[in-house]
């Protein structure tokens, strides 16, 4: 861990670096939803950090991690140009004992492929909820906090997101 | 729902259950870049960001307000000190006569045993000079400047040339072109012409004029003596500061007048012209430093 030589005290840095070990993947994670693009995420990630660390003055610890979210959402917003959104999920390492379904292996990929593009095409905010759910597995409450929102909102957001995958599928044949 | 229809939908249904199985496996892609490697970035720009807000900081710190406030004393103290001590005098003794230029560019021609002070850095605000003997001025064009003389006797001027005798009640200023003002505490101010003057011999009496006789300049700077009915202890007074000696003389003698000149190459000429018109004799003494003047 770097040692920084600025003005401030030891405490304020080991603060913002438990901050930073604790809501690294998720805001990286949630730029990643808004903008499908990696580097972005990244350079995302670390505005929204030093944003967070010029306010440290005015934070309470209550509020950080929806702060963190709304500053990551107004960042994506100001700066970067709203484009068509092209994703790349990872998989897990593809587990064995699904192959039953996997009928072959080309089917899967076309699955994946459907999969991603459908992703991309559900609205900003009911994806980013939807993601944050299914991928990194946070409850509705959780969401609602991180996002400031209410509970309902995201349930609202979720099956808007769940009825545009549905819809893809249909055209499946 | 036909039957085709509703195994399409289970098929459907099937492959929702499947994405939505598989968007829960999805990871995002991995950084480029370490988590460790995003913070010490972070630090970094931090640490950036902190040394340019030091720099701004330090201006409006309260550091610098003392510091300015502390660096304000000391050069309005300067400055004080500056007025205060800047004031140049130059004192004539007996038998010297000198010219100077003052810092306005004006002349003066001081006559001996005479001397002017005036404020060196607060001319601008102070163009005062103070006299007491006798000088004569040749203002620069333009300029305004006062002559102050013992008992608060003033000449405001700009740009002309005039002549102030102040020797202890004897006050006599000689306008030798443009006109210059004459004031004192007992007196409205008077203006005075070219080639007209006034004269004062005690503190309170009424100035009495006087017509020049030598014009650009008075007689003594080109070192003439004049006088016209003036009382030999005068006449004394300007030979003993022109050649530098005392004078012994008794009282009676010295209230007669004297109409005459005097030059100031050689004093036992000046002598000579002094006092056998008056009939007068004069004895130098060994180290020619005193003159007795005998009936």
């Amino acid at each position: 861990m770097t040692l920084p030589a600025g003005n401030y005290s030891k405490e304020e840095l080991s603060w913002f670096r438990s901050i930073f070990d604790q809501y690294y993947e998720s805001i990286r994670s949630f730029a990643y939803y808004k903008t499908g693009d990696v580097d972005l995420a990244d350079d995302i990630v670390q505005e929204v950090f030093l944003k967070l660390w010029n306010n440290r003055n005015d934070i309470k610890n209550e509020t950080v991690k929806s702060l963190l979210y709304t500053i990551a959402s107004n960042t994506i917003k100001n700066h970067f140009k709203h484009q068509k959104i092209v994703f790349n999920f990872q998989k897990e390492e593809q587990s064995s004992d699904t192959f039953e379904e996997a009928d072959s292996a080309l089917r899967q990929e076309e699955l994946n492929k459907k999969l991603q593009d459908a992703l991309a095409e559900i609205p900003e905010k009911a994806r980013e909820v939807f993601l944050m759910n299914r991928i990194e597995g946070l409850t509705y409450n959780d969401i609602a906090e991180r996002l400031g929102l209410s509970v309902k909102a995201i349930e609202k957001r979720m099956s808007e997101a769940l009825s545009i995958i549905r819809s893809r599928i249909s055209y499946k044949i | 729902m036909s039957n085709e229809e509703k195994i399409l939908n289970d098929s459907n249904e099937k492959d929702f259950e499947k994405f939505l199985e598989m968007t829960s496996k999805f990871k995002v892609p991995a950084s480029s870049q370490s988590k460790e490697a995003a913070w010490d970035k972070l630090v970094q720009s931090i640490d950036q960001k902190e040394k340019q807000e030091a720099k701004v900081v330090m201006f409006a710190s309260r550091k610098v307000w003392y510091s300015i406030a502390a660096s304000l004393v000391v050069l309005f103290t300067i400055a004080a000190l500056t007025y205060r001590y800047s004031t140049v005098e130059i004192e004539l003794s007996k038998g010297e006569i000198t010219n100077r230029i003052l810092p306005d560019g004006s002349e003066v021609q001081l006559n001996a045993d005479s001397k002017i002070s005036y404020r060196k850095f607060g001319w601008l605000l102070n163009r005062e000079i103070k006299l007491n003997g006798e000088a004569f001025f040749s203002v620069k064009h333009g300029n305004k400047f006062t002559v102050i003389t013992d008992y608060n006797r003033k000449v405001t001027v700009t740009g002309t040339k005039f002549n102030v005798f102040a020797r202890g009640t004897e006050y006599e200023v000689k306008c030798f072109e443009g006109s210059v003002v004459v004031e004192t505490p007992t007196t409205k101010p008077i203006s005075v012409t070219k080639g007209n003057g006034v004269k004062f011999s005690k503190v309170e009496e009424v100035p009495n004029p006087i017509i020049l006789d030598s014009i650009p300049a008075p007689t003594w700077t080109k070192g003439e003596f004049y006088f016209n009915n003036t009382p030999l202890r005068l006449v004394f007074d300007e030979l003993s500061r022109q050649f530098n000696v005392s004078i012994m003389s008794d009282a009676e003698t010295e209230t007669r007048n004297y109409t005459g000149f005097f030059k100031r190459d050689r004093m036992s000429n000046a002598f000579d012209l002094v006092c056998i018109p008056m009939g007068l004799t004069y004895q130098i003494s060994a180290d020619s430093t005193r003159i007795t003047i005998n009936k």
